[in-house]
This record gives structure tokens, sequence and C-alpha cells, in this order.
């Protein structure tokens, strides 16, 4: 080690800090409360740019992980996400769990959330509303809305409600997208 | 000489990237009509060589060849559709090939650039420039 | 710290000592929904870098204390100068696994100084001609809180150059003639 390096440093150039990143996510979202002042409006626009990243985000998994191929059904999703997905983007496993009977509804239990850590929330209330992780809901309905799952994504719980230590994210499938079909065919 | 031309379908079926290198002829048609065309071509050759596949295809449509000319398909589970025409014989792997396009090419210049989307035809000389290094550097070019 | 809070604050926790590292990707994608955002909140150019820049001083802040404690064993610098240089080098190598490449002065100025970066990593997919959108305005927001939470009052801007960032740093009169 020479010199100069502190002992905490990024050592993979395809990787940066987790501060960096936890704290970047921060000052976005502080932002936003300042620009919209309205929590509900706030977690609207989180929902929405994590659905602009999950866009996007799925390309990059996939170019990187040119094995996987469509699902065969909803429980092999859920392990793609968690175990892959999850695992690329943000470094964790979430726990898959409470799987209705159906198989078409899941939980992800994500313990530790990279967004939430360092992250103190006032605890008089005006706060209690706002979905802090609402943009990983995003994320994970732009990104299969693109893979052609339509999924309805929420936050049941997060860091800054009530006594909640974790962040749970329930997924429920909604319908398979068509295939877009060519347009004015002679 | 072997590669003669490339495009790039969004999901949407528009074709957001034309790229010719050796094609000596032409359809006949104008360019929009032949996007068009290509595109119903492989909607409908996926769709009927799956309903004729003997037992589940996993890839599916890959291509077809004539005696003059080869079509190689590839296409992303989030939909975006590649085609490459080459020679009958392509010296080389065009699925990898395409897959390169896709990872090495399309994701840094566009999909991860702030001012681009994959609604319009793209207009990056980066993404260009990197897909001709790609095509020009290929076995199944110089070959 | 009210005393009826029963939840674990985090600042009861201790801070953690060796942390993973993110994902450049994840990164990129959320520095640029920031980009597209503040870019539609914007009026003109200078908003939009003084909005990159609130980002950057926000983190500037809570970074400190940060790579104080854990680099520099909550030793601080005393002089401008040399706190520049634990920027350039702890900061930048906690944060972006490397350092800023050059620190230099103006030649005319002697309030102005420089901290030079090729290729800044923030900057990877940017394409050079949207330079506009510079998202180094975060960086240079961090440099300016850091150097304005240890009482070197500053401003900073950035100057783009074939390829390298230059984090332009006009210190207020007082810091320089101490």
């Amino acid at each position: 080690m020479s010199k100069t390096s502190g002992k905490y440093n990024v050592t993979d150039p395809r990787k940066i800090s987790y501060e960096l990143f936890t704290l970047t996510y921060g000052s976005f979202v502080m932002q936003l409360i300042k620009d919209y002042e309205d929590v509900d409006e706030v977690n609207k626009q989180l929902d929405t740019i994590g659905y602009n990243m999950g866009n996007r985000m799925i390309e990059d998994f996939l170019a990187r992980n040119p094995h996987i191929s469509r699902c065969s059904d909803f429980r092999e999703t859920a392990e793609v996400l968690s175990k892959q997905a999850f695992k690329m983007f943000l470094g964790i496993q979430p726990q898959v769990t409470n799987w209705n009977n159906s198989f078409d509804e899941f939980s992800l239990i994500i313990d530790p959330n990279p967004l939430t850590e360092f992250v103190e929330f006032p605890d008089h209330g005006k706060f209690e509303k706002l979905n802090y992780s609402q943009i990983i809901c995003g994320a994970i309905r732009g990104a299969l809305e693109m893979v052609q799952l339509k999924v309805e994504c929420n936050l049941k719980t997060d860091q800054n409600k009530g006594d909640s230590t974790y962040t749970e994210i329930r997924i429920k499938f909604v319908e398979i997208i068509q295939d877009a079909i060519p347009v004015g065919e002679d | 000489m072997a590669i003669y031309n490339f495009y790039i379908f969004n999901r949407e079926g528009q074709c957001i990237y034309y790229r010719e290198w050796n094609r000596s002829k032409q359809s006949g048609l104008n360019q929009e009509q032949e996007f068009k065309q290509m595109f119903g071509l492989i909607i409908e050759m996926k769709s009927f060589v799956t309903k004729m596949s003997p037992t589940d295809l996993k890839d599916g449509f890959l291509g077809f060849k004539t005696n003059k000319y080869k079509m190689n398909y590839y296409e992303t589970p989030s939909g975006l559709k590649f085609v490459l025409n080459t020679d009958v014989n392509p010296l080389g792997n065009t699925r990898e090939l395409l897959h390169q396009v896709y990872e090495q090419v399309l994701l840094p210049t566009v999909i991860k650039n702030v001012n681009v989307n994959l609604q319009e035809p793209i207009k990056s000389t980066v993404f260009e420039n990197k897909l001709e290094d790609l095509i020009r550097n290929s076995t199944i070019f110089k070959n | 710290m009210d005393s009826e809070n029963v939840k674990p604050s985090c600042l009861d926790k201790s801070i953690p000592k060796q942390r993973g590292e993110i994902n450049l990707s994840t990164y990129a994608f959320l520095i640029a929904e920031m980009v597209i955002y503040s870019n539609k909140q914007s009026n003109d150019i200078t908003d939009f870098k003084s909005r990159m820049a609130e980002f950057g001083r926000f983190i500037g802040v809570r970074l400190l204390d940060l790579t104080y404690y854990r680099d520099r064993n909550n030793k601080r610098e005393v002089k401008f100068l040399e706190q520049m240089n634990f920027i350039k080098k702890y900061v930048w190598k906690s944060i972006y696994g490397k350092e800023a490449d050059k620190l230099e002065r103006d030649y005319s100025d002697p309030l102005i100084y420089y901290i030079m970066e090729k290729d800044p990593i923030i900057n990877k997919f940017l394409p050079n001609d949207r330079l506009n959108f510079s998202c180094a305005y975060l960086n240079a927001g961090i440099i300016e809180a850091i150097l304005n939470e240890s009482n070197f009052p500053c401003k900073t801007d950035i100057i783009h150059s074939d390829g390298w960032v230059y984090y332009t740093i006009k210190f207020d009169k007082s810091v320089v003639s101490k």
C-alpha cells in the first residue's frame, strides 16, 4: 500500500464508494423535497426516476449476462432479481419471501439497504410518509417492463417508517406485455 | 468482404440504426419501406418458426440463409433486434459479434449516455466509430 | 435526541470501518437522472451548474468527517494547501478509487488554485459535445463544501480542456494571507 493511500479506498476501477453512492442519492432526495415540498409528489417523482433508470439498467444487466433469457415463471424472475440483478447493481441479495398462494406476488427484504445507510430522518412525522427507497420500486417496474413483464411494485415498509429496521418491497405480477406488431402492414 | 449491412430495431419496431458496407445491389425499395418489411419479416418468421418447432425453442429464430447471403439475427430479452447480413458462410460467430455490438458499443455509448434514448435514431459519432472498429476488425469482415 | 425515540438512530450505530463498493454503472445511472432532472428544473446553464454543485455540497460536508475519521485518525489540516492535498489524495481516493491528478496554483492570481483531473469518472458517460452538462460540477461542489467546512472560504468552478477538468478554487483573501 502506498503512503498516500488511505485504508478504505475503492480498489476496483469499475466501482465507486458505497458512501458516495448513499450520499449522492441523499442529496437528490433532499433536492426533490426542496423543489416539491409535498411528500406525495416526491414519492411519485422517485418512482418515475427509478422507472427511467430501470429502463436503462435492464440493458446493462442483459448485456453483461448473456446467458439469461426470458424467465419461465415468476419464481424464476424473483430469483434472478435478487441473486443477480440486486447483486450486480447494489452488491446485495435481498431475501425473497412471503409468496402468496398463487405465486404471483412476493416480497423482497432489503437489509442492509445501501440507500438508507447513514440516513437520519427527523423523527417528527414530517417524513413518515416519505418513501425514501421508492426509486428501487420504480427501477424494478421499469426494468421488468422491458422484458415484457408488467408488475406492481410498492414499498411496504422502509427504515424511516415506524419501527422498521429494514426495507420491504412487494412485487405483484400483473400481465405479460405482448410483442409489438408491425404497423401499417400491407 | 463478407459483411453487407446491419440494422438495429427498437422494441417498437423502429429502425434506430442502419449501416452498409459492401452492399452492391439495393432492394429497390425506399429505405423506410425496406425497414418496415425487414421488421415485418422478423416478426412473421419468429412467430411461424415457433409454431413449427417440434420441441420448445430456446433461442428461437436465428436467421436464414439463401444461396447468396445469410441473414443473422440476434434479439435481446428486452426486445432489441439486431440484423446482420453476411456472406453465406461467415467465418466466425455472428451471434457473438452481435452480442458484442450490444455490450461493447450500444451499452456504453448510447444506453449509458445521459442525453440519448432508444426511442430515436442513433446519431452518436462515438457509437458509429466504435461499431466501425468492431466490425472491421472482426474475422467475419476480413475474410 | 428525543428520549422517547425507541428506534436505534444511525447516530447510535458505530461508523462502519470497512464498507462495500457499488457498481459504477449504478452510480452512472443515478447521476444521469440527476443531470436530466436538474436540466429540466433549470432556466439556464448557471442554474444547472448551481444545482449540480448543491448536490456536491451536500455530499462534501458529510464526506469530510468520514474521511478524517477513517484515513487520518481525525488529524485535521490547518493549512489550506494541505487541505487541498487532502482532498486531492484522500478524499478522491476514498470515493473514486484514484487520486486527482494534479494540484497547481494560478500564475497570476494568488487566490486561485486548481485541482486537475484527467477524464473524471463522473463524466465517463458524458459525450464530449455535451460538456455543458458536465457532472463534474458536482465534484466542484464537494471540494467547495469541504474547504468551506474546514474554514477556508472559497468558491469553485470548473474548466474543461482536452479531456481534463480543472476544478478552479478561488479563495477568500483571508485564507491566503493566513
